[in-house]
């Protein structure tokens, strides 16, 4: 068997997501393994642990909840990604890689006679140098000749990849934040964007919505304030008149929200006209009416520079897309805006059928705010799969770039070598 | 309500037990005790029980009952058992019991003697596999050999040569590689993967990412 025959049925995907992570062989198919992305360090001093037979200082993987004890513990409890950035020195995030990565690849042993994985890993747009670096000095620290080479592509190319569109604009959007990334062929790395806002600040959002409401107890809660906002949360057409309308149609708007298993029922009535607030503030945090939620102290969207990456606050997101493109050539820019591909967890907003004219979903909201530049022919998908679109585009990646395509840090792409 | 939850799961555990043949022998320090031929200890705890660090208190009260041989079981809430990788029990031969609306032995608990008789299965498996491991080889040989054979045969049909009397695997040593080489190499397990993935399926990206390397980068 030939390297390039070799490398095909070896292929291994990885998605270094914010919250999941995703990997396995290109033998799974369509779907991947799946694994929250975060990692437990454990106090070996416990006695409790010793007893256990416990001899080791992190847990990943799917054994991680049985490790959890109280509230307290939550503070080691790492999530390496949670803004798509790992600081340099951050080193219990960065023990949280290695462990994971080696997790994945200890899931789906090779026969010992087998020069090892072509791995593909998939990090976020917005990653600095110094990511690749590290990771790829972890690939190499993982000995047991797991490892034939090694590559690392940004998770926008993995979703264009996996949709088939050679030429696009890919906006994921996840829990910390936002990126915009121009792909013609390759992603324009001159021409990405990051906003410092992503699903966690609509949850923000949604706690003071809930606090108002007479529900501060809850509001506590993030996973549950997320729910709710998953739950109730409206994306407007128009922010002014979808307000409006709920005020002078309470009835039509209300919304209940009841947790299963639990005494918990929460009621939008009087209130139900904010229902709309958090699906705006995603797309645009300027509107006043957000004003007075930060003057009450809610943290305003700021500025942001981890690494060499800026992630604006307050851009509306029409502005970073139109922005962003605005970088790339001229004669590539039509095609950039003839296909805008809208990923990630924090675009899935429901658009109820008796609430049309005022409720929009994320693909429309995104055509509404781009049209009003005077942009013609603009066509906005939302990704299909996206938990697994990374993992899918990553797969096919390696499966059709040439075994022999060496790595270069002038274009950062090709094939790095790990194993002897 | 929460009283009434408790008495539901007390009776279910009982009934689980008492269904089988056991009775019921009393409760020691927390712990419910059954008997039949052998004594069966549950050590069972509530949703908030568990959630306060009860989970370990119970397994570590466990491990020293099963350490001396005894015959235990965890009983945990669903809510709270989907939560407890049940590998960690087994391994130290501690039984899970799910409650919901009826009683699931997720993990059977192993005593002494199940320990003993999983040892001696273990090794008659491992006999067995061996076993026909051994035939299985012989028979691949074979096979390998009659594959050989035919592709020299029709190596010779394709050349237009008279077929020659076959030769052992080992009678031709290295002439025999030497053909193998000239095998095309198959492509099964990418045809295999085209075929079954709707994302690789007329993927433009296909013929663009084969060319890398090979061509200029226009916009980066």
């Amino acid at each position: 068997m030939n390297i390039e025959e070799y490398k095909r049925s070896h292929i291994f995907g990885m998605d270094y997501g914010t919250s999941m992570f995703k990997y396995g062989p290109i033998t799974l198919g369509e779907y991947p393994e799946i694994v929250e992305n975060r990692g437990y360090f454990i106090d070996r001093k416990s006695i409790v642990y010793r007893l256990m037979g416990v001899d080791r200082d992190i847990v990943v993987g799917e054994e991680l909840p049985t490790y959890l004890e109280s509230k307290e513990d939550l503070s080691k409890l790492i999530y390496p990604m949670k803004n798509g950035v790992v600081e340099r020195g951050d080193v219990r995030a960065w023990r949280v890689v290695e462990e994971i990565t080696r997790y994945g690849l200890q899931n789906f042993p090779l026969p010992e006679d087998e020069m090892g994985y072509f791995l593909v890993a998939s990090i976020s747009a917005v990653s600095p140098r110094y990511m690749y670096e590290r990771i790829f000095d972890i690939f190499r620290k993982i000995d047991g000749g797991w490892i034939h080479s090694a590559t690392i592509i940004p998770q926008p190319l993995a979703v264009a990849i996996s949709h088939k569109i050679p030429t696009c604009t890919v906006i994921e959007s996840g829990h910390g934040n936002t990126q915009i990334c121009p792909i013609s062929r390759y992603p324009i790395r001159g021409a990405i964007f990051a906003l410092n806002r992503g699903g966690s600040d609509a949850n923000s959002l949604m706690a003071e919505i809930l606090k108002d409401a007479g529900y501060g107890d809850l509001a506590q809660e993030e996973n549950l304030v997320r729910r709710v906002k998953e739950e109730v949360g409206l994306i407007p057409r128009n922010l002014d008149e979808a307000i409006e309308f709920a005020k002078g149609n309470p009835e039509k708007v209300r919304a209940e929200v009841k947790i299963p298993d639990t005494r918990i029922r929460i009621v939008l009535e009087e209130e139900a006209w904010t229902r709309f607030l958090p699906g705006e503030y995603i797309f645009n945090p300027n509107h006043e009416i957000f004003e007075s939620y930060f003057r009450r102290g809610m943290s305003r969207p700021r500025n942001l520079r981890i690494g060499n990456v800026t992630f604006e606050g307050m851009k509306s997101l029409g502005d970073a897309v139109a922005e962003s493109i605005e970088r790339c050539p001229v004669e590539i820019q039509p095609n950039l805006y003839k296909n805008i591909l809208l990923s990630g967890g924090n675009f899935s907003w429901k658009a109820p059928e008796g609430l049309k004219p005022y409720a929009v979903d994320a693909v429309e909201k995104m055509s509404i705010q781009l049209s009003e530049f005077g942009i013609e022919g603009i066509q906005v998908f939302m990704s299909s799969s996206p938990q697994f679109s990374v993992w899918r585009g990553c797969v096919l990646y390696g499966y059709a770039v040439p075994a022999d395509y060496e790595w270069s840090w002038e274009i950062m792409e090709g094939w790095m070598k790990i194993g002897t | 309500m929460d009283e009434d939850r408790d008495i539901t799961m007390v009776r279910t555990v009982g009934e689980f037990f008492i269904n089988r043949g056991f009775r019921y022998v009393g409760d020691e320090d927390g712990i419910q005790i059954y008997e039949d031929s052998f004594r069966v200890f549950v050590i069972e705890l509530k949703v908030e029980e568990a959630w306060s660090g009860g989970i370990l208190k119970a397994v570590l009260k466990a491990i020293s009952l099963s350490g001396s041989g005894e015959i235990v079981y965890i009983a945990l809430p669903r809510s709270v058992a989907r939560h407890v990788d049940g590998k960690l029990l087994w391994d130290r031969g501690i039984g899970l019991l799910v409650l919901g609306e009826e009683v699931i032995e997720a993990v059977k608990p192993r005593g002494k003697i199940e320990e003993i008789r999983e040892e001696l299965m273990g090794t008659v498996i491992q006999l067995e596999r061996e076993r026909s491991e051994g035939r299985l080889l012989e028979a691949i040989k074979k096979l390998e050999e009659k594959i050989d054979t035919l592709e020299t045969t029709l190596r010779q049909i394709e050349r237009g040569r008279p077929i020659q009397p076959t030769r052992t695997r080992r009678e031709e040593g290295v002439e025999k590689e030497a053909v193998k080489h000239e095998v095309k190499p198959t492509i099964k397990p990418t045809t295999k993967i085209i075929e079954t993935a709707d994302f690789m399926k007329d993927n433009p990206w296909i013929e663009i990412l084969s060319k890398r390397g090979k061509e200029k980068v226009k916009y980066t």
